[in-house]
């Protein structure tokens, strides 16, 4: 397994850096959703082998290594929760219940939001703002917030749900 | 160019050494030995003793003869384990700031790393003779179970030494690197690493040049030292029941004592039995030497440690319990560490994994030689901008790695290997009434980021403190306090609408950062937690304390390389800046373009609402 040349990760970086907060765990990792463990563990070992930050230490600039880093620190976090049948069970039905029950998400005190968590944060923002104009009767403002957040997420129940409730 | 070494820096012992293109290649002192006592001897003429020749000042300097100060390194000195350390170590500890152990020896007051930074030295000095190059950079192993002050204490002292630490490597997975480095295997492999202060216990997942940690764990205060202090013990006890002198309330008495204990321990490694006589342990009332008889054979030695060797079989249990492996599944099981030469030892060991463990490898060196090998990785990670291929000094000229005994006969062919590590411990954040959520639990890989958000408790609350823990339980005050963060200025608004976004990131050396910011204000904190008892860094520009006892010449020396790191710094750093200048103008023009086209967005959506 060979690291990426420079010009494949300067690309791939440019490529996922801005989408970063709205690729989920499978994307993230490359892999299907039905991706057994024996998958989950190669693919890891494949983006790591590819795009570690140990293996380009000398090639990126310090700013595109810590670029990197981030990047690199997200795909092992998919890995920590894809690979662990606890974690990915409870990250899958926060993903469902998202797409279900929209806005009434449950929210317990200590963790308010945990289906707006999955979206991006311009998303995140969009969507408050348009709650917030909601609630001081802008529909007009509130409307098209929402619409541009779920531009953002376009397969997102839970903004479907917030839209039609607004 | 300057060298990149690797250095196993042990509690008793250290190691360092080269990777070379004829392989890892050992600093040597002027004995020939390879592995130096982790001791630093500082007699009140002034002069500066290291090493080897620092460890026979044990006996007969003890006051000013400092020895398992990586026991003590970014601990707490307020801590009761640490506490019960103390009072066995003959050279006086106070408490400094931040309660951190300042080491008092003839009048001078050191910090840990300064001390540990004077071992460091010695081993760079012994390189630079031999490998007659310029030291600038280093990877240096620690336990795995090492917490985050002790591994930013480890990276001060590197720092003190003057020295670019590229990289904090776990000892175990360094020790795995050294084995399985260019071998082309596909193996499990359990690591038992139990040296003269910790024990650790990982398994790794071999992948050819994969080198995947699946779990952690370890004690921090389990190693040849408490053996020592046991059997230590066990001579006063005699001593007491014999002659009627109890040597247990002089603390010079116990020192000596646990320097035959030592002898004794490893005397039994190799035979049945041990006797003879002890001399000048303590004197009588009229001043007269008293001298004691003792016998001990193995068979009453393996009960006194038995409780230990428990402890660390326990440890591994725990480990594939949770990595959900079985005992069939190791495929091989690699001892490192001075203190798995007790026949005790590695009995339960070959008992408990039903296999004998791999005799391949040197249990002394093998982990210095893993941190060569990946300091040499590091240093030499370039490759071929257009083909990615490696053009690595070490896919080049692979370096062929002989262990001592080699099963296989001919030396390895290794290429560019990766370690893949984990976290030792769960991090945790506090939450109401006392509990703590776990964020990353134990064995998460490295570097990660997770980010969760949270809220208030209570309405127009305007602060919170987030504060992190390490540790396996659910409350708070069971684990390890690691430090706090505090965000201020949250806006007024009801229990539960504020939206706290927490990021935790645990850095490649393994080492956490912490950051918040609310989401409705875009207000942000970032801090790399302030950790009781860690040393309080001087100005990263600043030059460091030199440590304390050293000749003009060693000053000037010391000096010299942090002055060279300093400049090797602004370079970077310059180089950085211009960069960081040209990419910020580029996103300026960027963003001016996206605002254009959001607003264009915006007209057209506005355009479409009023349809
Ligand atoms: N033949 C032997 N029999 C028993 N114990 C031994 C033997 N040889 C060395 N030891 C013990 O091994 C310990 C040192 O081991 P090692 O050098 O691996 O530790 P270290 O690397 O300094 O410590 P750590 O890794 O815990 O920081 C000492 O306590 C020493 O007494
Ligand atoms: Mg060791």
């Amino acid at each position: 397994m060979r690291p990426w040349s420079k010009r494949e990760l300067l690309a791939y970086l440019d490529r996922v850096m801005p989408a970063l907060e709205g690729l989920d765990h499978f994307e993230l990792l490359d892999v299907p959703p039905n991706a057994d463990d024996k998958t989950i563990q190669g693919a890891y070992h494949n983006m790591a082998a590819g795009l570690h930050p140990d293996r380009h230490r000398n090639v990126l600039t310090p700013s595109q290594h810590e670029r990197l880093i981030v990047v690199y620190a997200r795909i092992a976090e998919a890995y920590r929760v894809l690979r662990s049948q606890v974690h990915r069970e409870k990250y899958l039905r926060d993903e469902a219940r998202r797409r279900q029950d929209g806005t009434e998400a449950p929210r317990a005190p200590q963790d308010p939001a945990s289906a707006l968590a999955l979206l991006s944060p311009k998303a995140q923002q969009l969507y408050r703002r348009a709650i917030a104009a909601g609630r001081t009767g802008d529909k007009a403002s509130a409307m098209l917030n929402m619409r541009m957040a779920l531009a953002k997420h376009p397969q997102s129940g839970f903004l479907q749900d917030a839209l039609r409730n607004l | 160019m300057g060298l990149s070494i690797g250095i196993d820096l042990g509690t008793t012992n250290s190691v360092a050494g080269v990777a070379t293109p004829e392989g890892v290649r050992l600093a040597a002192d002027s004995t020939g030995r390879r592995i130096h006592a982790s001791v630093v001897s500082l007699p009140a003429s002034g002069s500066r003793i290291l090493g080897n020749n620092a460890k026979l000042r044990k006996a007969t300097d003890p006051g000013q003869t400092i020895y398992s100060a990586k026991r003590l390194i970014g601990q707490n000195v307020r801590s009761p384990l640490v506490q019960l350390t103390m009072a066995s170590l003959p050279y006086p500890v106070e408490e400094g700031n931040n309660q951190q152990p300042i080491i008092v020896v003839g009048g001078r007051r050191m910090t840990v790393p300064e001390v540990s930074a004077m071992v460091l030295t010695h081993l760079i000095q012994l390189c630079e003779e031999q490998f007659e190059d310029e030291v600038t950079e280093a990877v240096i192993t620690v336990p795995a179970n090492f917490s985050d002050s002790q591994r930013q204490g480890t990276k001060e002292a590197g720092r003190i030494a003057g020295l670019d630490v590229m990289r904090l490597v776990n000892e175990p997975t360094a020790a795995a690197l050294a084995y399985g480095y260019g071998q082309a295997m596909d193996q499990r492999v359990a690591v038992f690493d139990f040296g003269g202060g910790t024990f650790d216990f990982s398994v790794l997942k071999i992948d050819s040049d994969i080198f995947e940690v699946l779990g952690t764990d370890g004690e921090f205060f389990l190693g040849g030292d408490d053996i020592d202090k046991m059997v230590a013990e066990f001579l006063a006890a005699e001593m007491n029941r014999s002659i009627g002198v109890d040597p247990r309330p002089t603390p010079t008495a116990m020192n000596r004592l646990g320097i035959a204990a030592e002898q004794i321990k490893q005397y039994l490694t190799s035979n049945d039995a041990a006797g003879g006589t002890i001399d000048g342990i303590v004197v009588n009332d009229v001043g007269k030497p008293m001298s004691i008889e003792f016998e001990l054979n193995r068979s009453t030695f393996d009960n006194m440690i038995e409780g230990y060797v428990d402890r660390t079989i326990d440890v591994c249990r725990n480990v594939l319990a949770t990595t959900g492996l079985e005992l069939g599944d190791i495929d091989s099981v690699i001892m490192v560490g001075g203190s798995t030469r007790i026949p005790l030892v590695r009995q339960r060991l070959a008992e408990y994994f039903s296999k004998e463990p791999a005799t391949r490898i040197n249990p002394d060196e093998v982990v210095a030689h893993g941190a060569a090998i990946q300091a040499a990785m590091l240093a030499g990670a370039v490759h071929d901008s257009d083909r990615g291929e490696l053009t690595n000094e070490l896919a080049e000229n692979p370096v062929p790695i002989d262990l001592g005994i080699s099963e296989e006969g001919a030396p390895s062919q290794g290429g560019a290997a990766l370690l893949l590590d984990v976290t030792p411990d769960t991090l945790r954040i506090a939450t109401a009434g006392g509990y703590s959520d776990a964020f990353l639990e134990k064995n998460s890989p490295i570097p990660i980021e997770r980010s969760k958000l949270f809220t208030t408790a209570h309405a127009n609350q305007s602060r919170v403190v987030i504060e992190c823990y390490r540790g396996p339980h659910r409350r708070q005050a069971d684990n390890e306090l690691l430090g706090s963060l505090e965000l201020n200025d949250i806006p007024p608004g009801d229990r539960g609408e504020a939206e706290i976004e927490v990021t935790f990131r645990v850095d490649p050396d393994s080492i956490l950062h912490v950051r918040a910011k609310d989401l409705r204000t875009e207000n942000e904190v970032e801090a790399k937690l302030n950790v009781i008892g860690a040393p309080v860094p001087a100005d990263e520009q600043g030059f460091a304390d030199l440590p304390a006892g050293m000749t003009e010449k060693q000053t000037a020396k010391v000096r010299q390389r942090q002055e060279k790191r300093q400049q090797r710094l602004a370079k970077k750093a310059e180089k950085e800046r211009a960069k960081a200048e040209k990419q910020a103008r580029k996103q300026a023009k960027q963003a001016e373009k996206a605002e254009k086209a959001e607003k264009a967005e915006n007209a057209e959506n506005a355009e479409n609402e009023g349809e």
